[in-house]
This record gives structure tokens, sequence and C-alpha cells, in this order.
């Protein structure tokens, strides 16, 4: 009986060798290599030392899928259309633009039968998001950006972070629409036209990792109407503490702008833990709807070590009667247990904040010393969390310095952990054992309801 | 380029040669993800999220000349995961329609007991008779010793025999033709 059907199979067979075989195949391989990320964490966070650099700090975020339900919106006024699509993923942004509070521009350049246009701006004091298109008549199969630049007429780069998507996986490569969002340092002076500048770079196949930049620069000089947002913010006194396992934690001020809310925050000097990060904080109008953290963008920045200022989508145009902040999972480790002191010599763990982290080995490579660490996160709450856990600065016994660079990867080898971190220190480096790590950011948590009046 | 030579790019990251490495291997992925999904999309998803997959958890693979043995096995873990969510949602396709097709002869029937089989039996059959793979390299994919896979493989020739003699019966009392010609032939 057994071979019958045995027999039959191997007669199926030829079906099973017939099946066609798509052409597309390496698009979806490409895809998948893309997935890959680079690094896994979208927000961002700003600290005084960074600012200097920020200038060349990049984020380069995936691509945003755009619902088809509220793409229908706003169908017969074309030139909103795109923008629309582009901001529904923020409620703020989106009532911005619903409320017209957007500035056209309709400005281009062109070379080699590339043109691009800056169409609009959406700019207030906090944040600007630029609108533009790019049309690719050439004979560059995939282009995608390269350089970005944003300066004031002298030429001085803004201070300010960038972040945009890559579109080399875009299935319409003939005419781009996007935008770069620029999130300006607190109290930065917006110059009355924004110098632009772009290098694009292309390539035979979706992959931007072997594209190659193209010899032109395209310019475009933004004229900023700054009548349309100068004094348009809305400033909230909250003070209050809020208290969790003896931690303080002072809500000073909310400034709503029109482009997100800033929540600024205090932990008090005496507090024995050092607040790391909020998990789920956000902010309920009277209807209980949500403002979230601000996604794909700048989120927070750290004036100094006691002080945070919070970003969420805002509420100016739909002028909430109450707004409450709330908060439930917060972050925190112990003030005397943030390092980590590890011997590469000896590959012993000194010193660690407590065993959900582990070396796991130190190896050699191509770039330097790394230093394997396995950590395990909760199941809930960091679900598609990568930590980078470290600054990247790090010291040895002497106290000198060296700047490491960090890598997280979900899943590890040893089953018990969930994500592993590798801290590689550059080859050549001249340290002394043991080396000193610290910590800004661990899964470990207070976890209490918290619930703070803004307005 | 040396596919182990390749493997050590990619483990450091190297995009193009991950690509050039699945290269190898894009044929056969898409033949075994379409035969668990009988359609295009549902094939080529496939084949992106094992790239995926396997990309992201390349510094795991220990034995680098089982690579392909490795990948598969990814695949096959997302097919059979994904067969199972949504089997979940979907209503298995009416046989009857397959039926009104009287060119289409018993081959499609076998097939079909094929999809009725449970996952780990299906894959079995599918790495075995049609991918021609060894016991040994069944056994590494589907993570199980060889003599349980052997014990698998008879229990799955075995199913599919009771599966088509089941619908023998049910065409049988439908009065088809067709069915007489499958039992002549089994």
């Amino acid at each position: 009986m057994q071979c019958k059907e045995e027999k039959k199979l191997s007669e199926l067979r030829a079906n099973y060798d017939d099946i066609s075989i798509p052409n597309n195949i390496d698009e979806f391989i490409i895809r998948g290599i893309k997935k890959y990320p680079k690094s896994k964490s979208i927000g961002l966070i700003l600290r005084p030392f960074s600012i200097a650099a920020v200038m060349a700090l990049f984020l380069l975020i995936s691509m945003i899928r755009i619902s088809p339900v509220f793409a229908e919106y706003l169908g017969d006024v074309p030139i909103l259309k795109y923008i629309v699509k582009l901001v529904h993923y923020d409620k703020g942004l989106k009532s911005a633009v619903e409320n017209n509070f957007i500035q056209n521009i309709g400005i281009s350049d062109e070379h080699e039968n590339i043109k691009l246009t800056v169409d609009n701006i959406i700019i207030d004091q906090a944040r600007m998001i630029v609108f533009y298109t790019i049309e690719n008549n050439s004979s560059y199969k995939y282009l995608d950006l390269s350089t970005i630049k944003f300066a004031d007429m002298t030429g001085k780069n803004l201070e300010a972070a960038y972040s945009y998507s890559s579109y080399f996986d875009n299935d319409d490569q003939h005419t781009i629409q996007d935008n770069i969002k620029v999130s300006f340092v607190e109290n930065s002076v917006i110059p009355d036209t924004i110098h632009f500048e772009l290098e694009l770079q292309h390539n035979d196949r979706p992959d931007s990792m072997t594209a190659v930049k193209l010899p032109y620069l395209w310019q475009v000089d933004i004229p900023i109407d700054k009548s349309k947002f100068e004094n348009l913010k809305e400033i909230y006194d909250i003070n209050q503490t809020v208290e969790v396992e003896n931690q303080k934690i002072n809500f000073k001020k909310a400034v709503i702008y029109p482009t997100r809310i800033e929540i600024q925050v205090e932990f008090p000097e005496e507090n024995s833990k050092k607040i790391l990060r909020f998990d789920n904080l956000r902010i309920l109008n009277e209807k209980g709807e949500a403002l979230t953290t601000i996604t794909n963008d700048v989120n927070a920045s750290m004036p100094d070590e006691n002080h945070v200022n919070l970003y969420f989508e805002s509420s100016f145009f739909t002028l909430p009667q109450k707004l409450y902040l709330h908060g439930s999972s917060i972050r925190a480790l112990d003030k005397d247990k943030l390092e980590l002191v590890v011997d590469t010599e000896k590959k012993q763990l000194l010193k660690a904040p407590d065993s959900n982290i582990i070396l796991n080995n130190i190896t050699q490579t191509a770039e330097g010393t790394a230093i394997s660490f396995l950590l395990n996160t909760d199941e809930v709450l960091d679900d598609k969390f990568s930590y980078f856990i470290f600054t990247s600065r790090l010291t040895d016994i002497n106290g000198v310095e060296f700047v490491s660079t960090r890598a997280s990867s979900s899943g590890a080898s040893n089953p018990a952990f969930k994500q592993e971190i590798i801290v590689t220190i550059p080859k050549n480096s001249q340290y002394t054992d043991p080396l000193r790590l610290t910590i800004e950011d661990y899964p470990a948590r207070i976890e209490e309801d918290f619930k703070v009046r803004i307005k | 380029m040396d596919p182990l030579e390749l493997i050590k790019l990619a483990r450091q990251g190297d995009p193009d040669a991950f690509y050039n490495l699945l290269s190898e291997h894009k044929i056969q992925m898409y033949k075994i993800a379409y035969s668990y999904f009988k359609n295009e999309q549902d094939a080529l998803e496939a084949i992106q999220e094992t790239t995926y997959r396997a990309f992201n958890n390349l510094h795991k693979l220990k034995q680098q000349q089982y690579f392909k043995t490795w990948l598969l096995r990814i695949l096959i873990n997302y097919c059979i995961d994904e067969n199972k969510r949504k089997n979940k949602f979907t209503v298995l396709d009416d046989t009857a329609n397959v039926d009104q097709n009287e060119a289409m002869n018993n081959k499609i029937d076998l097939s079909q007991a094929i999809s009725k089989l449970n996952s780990k039996y299906q894959s079995i059959i599918i790495l075995k008779y049609f991918e021609d793979l060894t016991i040994n390299d069944i056994a590494f994919i589907m993570e199980k010793p060889v003599g349980t896979i052997k014990t698998w493989l008879n229990k799955a020739l075995n199913e599919l025999r009771i599966i088509l003699g089941e619908e023998e019966l049910d065409h049988a009392m439908q009065g088809r033709k067709k069915t007489i010609r499958i039992k002549s032939e089994l």
C-alpha cells in the first residue's frame, strides 16, 4: 500500500517542479534584508553634549504606512493630499494641516533631469516639517537621500536634529513625495530664510547600502513667514510632584506648540534612584482621547542630569477643555547601580545592577574588542524594544575615556535572555582593566499609576 | 564567492553577501513556501520574512555548512506558524469547486490530501518527495532525531492513504466517476 502512495507522490512531483517562479523574488529578499535594523530604537533623546554634533545627527526611519481611509480625506485638494497622508500618524500635525497651519513654498532645483521641489512646510518655534517632491526623469533607477543640510543664509548649520525616511523601496521611483522632520534645539533662533541642501544617491536595485552618490547639490532657499507662528504657544504651569516608591518627580510646566507639546520634568537630587525613562506616559483630554509620545522624530531632550523635556503630539488646534498626564510604569535604577564594571582580561563582570544582565563573551573582531552582554527584558513592556543600556563613553581604571560603538539585537543564543548587547572598543585602544560602563537605560521598573492635571 | 566566505561576510552585517547567499536558494524557498500557501503573495511574504529572520539570527548558526538546511528550517517554521494563524480565520477551500473541473486529474486530490495533513507531516512529505532531501537533512530541519522522522514519514504516508480513502468514500456517495479512477490506481 505504502509504495503506491510513494509512487503517486513522485508523479505529483512533476507539478511541484512546474511551480512558476515569479520574477520579483529578489525584491522580497531585499526587503527582508532591509528590514534588518541597523538600530532599532526610533525615539531619540537630545543631550546637552550632543548639541554641537546635532547638525550631523540623522535618523533613518522606516517607511510610514498610510491608512487608505484617511487618505481619502481632503482628497480633492491635490496639493494637500500627500501631506495629509504623511502626517496622519501624528494627531497634532494632522490637525495643523486641517487648520491650514502650513506655508506654501513651491521652489525647485534641478540637475540632470532630477527635480527637487520644496512644496510646503509646517513650522513653529519647536519643529519644522519640510514636504518635498522629487521627480526623477533621469536614467537612474533607484534614488535615495544621501546627505541633508539646513543652514541660515550665512551658511551656519541650524541647531537641530533631522529625521527622514529612506525610499529606495518605494514602488514609484518616478515621483517621490515625502517629508523631513527638523527638531530645533530649544530657544534657537529661526532665520527668515532657511537654506536647504540635498545630495542624492542612486543604485541599480533598491538597496541603500551599496548606493553611489550623485555629483550634484540640490539647493532651495526656503522663505519663512515667522509671523505665522510667532507667539503661537500656550504655557501651563503644572508644578505638581508625583511620588512613586519614595522617588519624587516634579512636573513643572507644559508648553503647547502647534507641532508638539513639551512637558518639563525635574527629578530632585535627593531621589535615591535615577529615573531613566517613562514607559507609557500619555496625555488624555476630557473625552479620554490620548496624545502619545512623538514617534519617528526626537521625543525628548535632557538639559541636564536632573531635567528632561518630553515631547507629545499637540492639542493646539483641537482646543481641549482639560488635559491630564497619565503614567503607570517608570524605568529607574538606584543611583549607586548606574555602572557596570567588567574585567576584559579575566572575562569577569565585577559589578552589575542585578542578575538580569550577564557577560556573554569577549571577542576580538575587525573593529576591536567586542564585549557581549546578555540582557533579560520584560516580555510585555519591552516587546519589540531594543535596549542599548550604556552611554557610548566608557572609562578604564585610570579614568581614560574611550568612545565605544554599541549594538543591540533581539534574541540571544542563551534562551534565558532576550537581548544581546555588544559594546565594541575600537582597535588599538590602550586601556587598563577593569572597564567602567555608564548605564543610561535599564529594564528595572517602578510600576505605579499616577495622574497629573495639566489644564 | 565561496558560500562559507559569504556567510562570514554576512555575519558581519554585509547585506550584499547575504543577498548573494540567498539567491542560491530562492527558487527552492519559493517552491516550498508555495506548496504551503498555494498562492504567490503568501509565498513571497514567506521569503521576505525568512530572509529577515535568517539575517537577524545568522550569528546563531553554529555549523556554517548547514546554512541551507538551517534556512529551510526557518522557512518551514514560518510556513507552519502562518498556516496555523490563517486557519483560525479562513475556511478551507471548498473541494467542490475543484471537483467541478473534470479535466483536473487525481493529482489534485493527492495534493489536497497533503494539505490536510498536520503541518509536520506535510513538511516531511514536501521535503522528502519534492525536494529530495535526505532523512538526515529533514531531521536537522525539523530538529528531531532521525528515528522520529522515519516514524513520522510512515505515519504521514498512512494518513495520506486514510484521507484519500475517505475522499473516495465521499466521492462515491456523490456518484463521481473520478473517484473510481483514483481507487483503481491506489
